[in-house]
């Protein structure tokens, strides 16, 4: 392969992580400069900088990119690049989909901010509340922009998040116990976790908005039986979580970077990572906390005050745990080390702030002001800004054997410290005298002149700041690798592997938490190769496969190497997307055909042949180079999508019934027929007959009955095109108009969603058909059949449980 | 060299040695998702279906029950807790550790719902 071409075909995690930060931080300054020119515009009242029309598409774009294309990404962007050397592994599992995930994040994220210049960027602030950016209100593509581009963003985070929890469980390095797993990794593990629960909730969210907008389905138009309340439930279910979700990579670095500098072991490090697994799943419970003057039942806001109490003991023991680090080593003042200090500073303030907004009455009384607006700076740049710039001070010699400037990195620190504060601390005054958020101009009557005038003129010194490390990193590129091997004295297994060089030369055993300090002799018996795979019994790329509790060495994988298929998957779904947005419907179809291509091929690809006996692992151990079964990390990684997925299919179930409580009724509302029983019951024992076959089929391969398992593959496909037909007609014969009322809206999606699952379920029996003809299915061989039997058993469960509520909730309601 | 047993196809339940181990340390959390989800959208369906016109002898049957609930669910972490306790010599201390440390903090979160259950009144 061409080296020129090295930039789209790199798909390792040392390549795809550079330009995965780099992107995430070219969004924060196209992000940033937006800020700054809203300033501008807010800098004395009146002011006609700015346009209102402009004004919403900045503040719009500002929130949707950072909170998008800035925070989420740039956290996993530093997870893909820094964990695997950090776990004592290779490269993450599945490169191909860490570079199909960066290359739809680049592309999609391109789409969304290159609408700006084109007049046709989002403008209904980034939580794009309906009805306002319902087809009524605004009828225009910018909505579309949104939903689209974000979709495709979406979709890249999901599957960063497979790649690392599957990462993060299976490929660490033997010995590296739950106990002895680094901080970060336990912090990202969560993250992950939540982003496979959170994120489905804003693409279930996404999917009903843009069926409202291009089919008219009236999900949430309140004339038709929808409700605008239902995009706000499943989007904070997502929002609310997203703080953290942002947060707790950042506190994982935090907690890395602590014990370095305060050379001492971070102290209380099972209670923090209790405290993280606290604060993924009580955020979840928070997310009414953004919809507190929606009209709720008293009752229920105060569960979720409650709740938003509650997660301030995780959050504590969090805190407590840095600053007990801190007093029990003898901290080193570096430049990370003042980023560090600057987040505990800001982050205490937006939390106490926080407890204040988890107040009902109080919410209530600065709900859309710029109160709130300073209240979640501070938690977002205090949380996540501070932490990610002191990451970036701190990895960048792993990284690119460069270090940053001291004395640059101590101005821009203090610019940036001191610009936030006094930029950012007048708002909550502004908040409190009234100032309305989300409003291109204000009175001069509210009597905060001098305090917009201080925030936009230190919201330039902020600027300045950032600018002054973007010099710094373009001065430290320029100049020749100096930071030598562990230039920070670090403890972690990264800074022994060179990130942009070869990476490990064997893999190490781990016995300690912090292996540099603890392990005499690891570089040179690393160096030395007297760890695992020290060479390569396949002549590719390996990395172990280690089991999840203990880390016992299971299995040697080949890790792909340079490839055209994740850059071609993701730039055609890009071009089909993006001219599918504005109309060109033959480009968008060309495009599609060439994505289904790319797909099918990587697919096809896949689980190749590869012998039965074992391989020579190094250490004197042999072991498989193939697992078929769900011992396997690519059935790991399938089981945490269907997660992903069921969540998808819970929101729509949510969504139905939602509507229902929103106008308790008798259903159908609609003058549609009330379903009956016998035909749902013919689809479920169509569907689980196929599941049934299929599970015979696997039965049947593994005993290399060859025949038998391909009769039974036809069947899966038949039944399933049986299931489908008398779906559809028992849809029809119902007289059920998707677009008239929200709940023909609500009952069309579920079962269509269904109906995908079933249909792609038959293409799965054929492919696995196709592939046993061609004799890429055996006994052995057979992890396809595993994966696609996988699908099966979601499909099956979430068919039958999405019928029984369709045909039967409206008897029950009845 | 030795060689670990292979995955020949007639593969044993993966799962069970090793996704029940890492779900255990956040039992007490998942228990707390649960009771949420109940008290929330119970409270949200009642008050749908009319609770809040209903008798003052009926709301406090409704918010008795959810209290019921409550401490139901403060039970069943509890003891987690202690079985996790009795088990802790024979299993690493770490995952004893975090899995006693998330019933704790779980115990704390759900008996916290019992403040607004008391002190609120149902579908005002």
């Amino acid at each position: 392969m061409p080296r020129r071409f090295g930039f789209f075909i790199e798909i390792n995690n040392s390549h795809i992580g550079l330009l995965y930060v780099a992107t995430g931080f070219l969004f924060f300054l196209g992000a940033g400069v937006l800020a700054l020119l809203m300033r501008i515009q807010l800098a004395a009242p009146g002011n006609a900088f700015l346009d209102p029309r402009t004004y919403n598409q900045f503040f719009t774009m500002h929130g949707t990119v950072m909170m998008f294309l800035f925070a989420v990404p740039i956290v996993e962007a530093i997870a893909v690049l820094v964990l695997p050397s950090m776990l004592g592994t290779r490269d993450m599992p599945f490169p191909r989909l860490s570079a199909l995930g960066y290359w739809c994040y680049a592309f999609g994220g391109a789409l969304v901010f290159a609408s700006l210049f084109f007049g046709i960027s989002p403008d209904g602030g980034w939580f794009m509340y309906p009805p306002l950016t319902g087809p009524k209100y605004s009828p225009g593509l910018n909505t579309d922009v949104w939903v689209l581009g974000l979709g495709f963003v979406e979709i890249s985070a999901v599957a960063a998040a497979v790649e690392l929890i599957v990462g993060i469980l299976r490929t660490r390095a033997p010995g590296m116990t739950l106990g002895k797993m680094p901080i970060f990794a336990w912090y990202m593990l969560v993250s992950a976790g939540m982003i496979m629960i959170g994120m489905p909730a804003v693409i279930a969210a996404d999917i009903l908005l843009e069926l409202e907008r291009l089919l008219g389905m009236p999900f949430y138009d309140a004339t038709r039986g929808g409700d605008p309340l239902l995009w706000q439930h499943l989007f904070w279910l997502f929002g609310h979580p997203e703080v953290y979700i942002i947060f707790l990579p950042a506190a994982g670095m935090v907690s890395m970077l602590l014990p370095t500098f305060a050379r001492a072991r971070l102290v209380g490090y099972t209670w923090i990572v209790l405290a993280a697994i606290a604060v993924g799943f009580l955020s979840f419970g928070l997310w009414v906390h953004h919809m507190f003057t929606t009209g709720l039942p008293l009752l229920s806001l105060a569960f979720f005050s409650a709740a938003s109490s509650a997660i301030a003991i995780p959050m504590g023991i969090q805190v407590f745990g840095w600053l007990a680090t801190l007093w029990d080593g003898k901290p080193v003042l570096r430049v990370p080390m003042l980023f560090v200090l600057g987040f505990l500073f800001i982050f205490t303030i937006g939390g106490l702030t926080g407890v204040m907004v988890a107040a009902v009455s109080y919410d209530w009384q600065v709900h859309d002001t710029y109160f709130v607006v300073a209240h979640f700076h501070y938690v977002l740049i205090g949380g996540m800004v501070f932490p990610v710039f002191a990451a970036l001070y701190y990895w960048m010699p792993a990284a690119t054997g460069r270090m940053l400037s001291e004395r640059f990195g101590r101005w821009a620190f203090w610019l940036m410290f001191v610009g936030f504060n006094a930029a950012f601390l007048p708002m909550h005054l502004t908040g409190l005298r009234g100032m309305p958020r989300r409003v291109y101009t204000y009175s001069g009557d509210l009597g905060v002149d001098w305090l917009n005038l201080n925030a936009s003129v230190f919201s330039f010194v902020l600027g300045a700041g950032v600018l002054l490390v973007l010099l710094d990193i373009v001065r430290a590129l320029r100049s020749p690798r100096s930071a030598g091997q562990n230039p920070w004295n670090a403890p972690s297994l990264e800074w022994l592997a060179s990130l942009s060089g070869h990476g490990f030369r064997s893999l190490m055993p781990v016995t300690s938490l912090y292996p540099l300090w603890e392990q005499p002799g690891l570089r040179e018996d690393e160096l030395a190769g007297r760890g695992y795979l020290p060479d390569a019994p396949t002549g590719e790329r390996e990395a172990l496969v280690t089991s999840a509790i203990s880390t016992a060495p299971e299995q040697i994988i080949r890790l792909p190497g340079p490839g055209w298929t994740a850059f071609v998957a993701s730039a055609a779904t890009a071009v089909a997307l993006a001219a599918g947005t504005i109309g060109f419907a033959t480009t968008a179809l060309i495009a599609a055909l060439v994505a289904v291509g790319a797909f099918l091929y990587w697919l096809w690809s896949m689980d190749r042949a590869l012998p039965r006996a074992p391989a020579d692992a190094g250490r004197g151990l042999a072991l498989p180079l193939y697992r078929n079964g769900s011992e396997s990390v690519g059935s790991w990684g399938m089981v945490v999508l269907l997660i992903s997925d069921a969540v998808v299919v819970a929101c729509f179930a949510f969504a139905y019934l939602f509507l229902w409580t929103a106008r308790p009724v008798v259903w159908p509302p609609d003058g549609s027929r009330l379903p009956g029983f016998f035909a749902p019951g013919v689809i479920a024992a169509a569907v689980a007959g196929a599941y049934v076959l299929f599970e015979a089929a696997r039965r049947f391969n593994r005993r290399d009955r060859r025949s038998a398992t391909g009769l039974c593959l036809i069947g899966v496909a038949i039944l399933a095109v049986l299931a489908l037909a008398i779906g559809w007609m028992w849809l029809k014969s119902l007289g059920i108009d998707p677009t008239r009322h929200g709940y023909g809206a609500a009952v069309w999606t579920l079962l269509g969603y269904m109906a995908f699952h079933v249909a792609a379920g038959a293409g799965m029996a054929l492919w696995c058909l196709a592939r046993l003809a061609l004799g890429m299915i055996d006994s052995w061989r057979s992890l396809t059949l595993h994966i696609c039997l996988l699908w099966w058993r979601l499909t099956a469960a979430a068919t039958v449980l999405t019928l029984v509520l369709v045909a039967g909730f409206p008897h029950v309601v009845s | 060299m030795s060689s670990p047993s292979l995955d020949a196809g007639n593969a044993a339940p993966p799962s069970a040695g090793t996704v029940r181990p890492l779900l255990d340390l956040a039992f007490g959390f998942f228990v707390w998702a649960v009771h949420f989800l109940v008290v929330y959208i119970g409270t949200a369906l009642a008050c749908v279906l009319g609770l809040g016109a209903a008798s003052a002898g009926s709301r406090t049957v409704f918010v008795s029950s959810l209290a019921i609930v409550t401490l139901v669910a403060v039970a069943v972490v509890v003891l987690h807790a202690l079985s996790r306790y009795r088990e802790h010599r024979t299993q690493p201390a770490f995952r004893t550790a975090v899995a006693m440390g998330g019933d704790a903090i779980a115990t704390v979160a759900i008996a916290w719902q019992l403040f607004p259950l008391l002190l609120v009144p149902v579908c005002a």
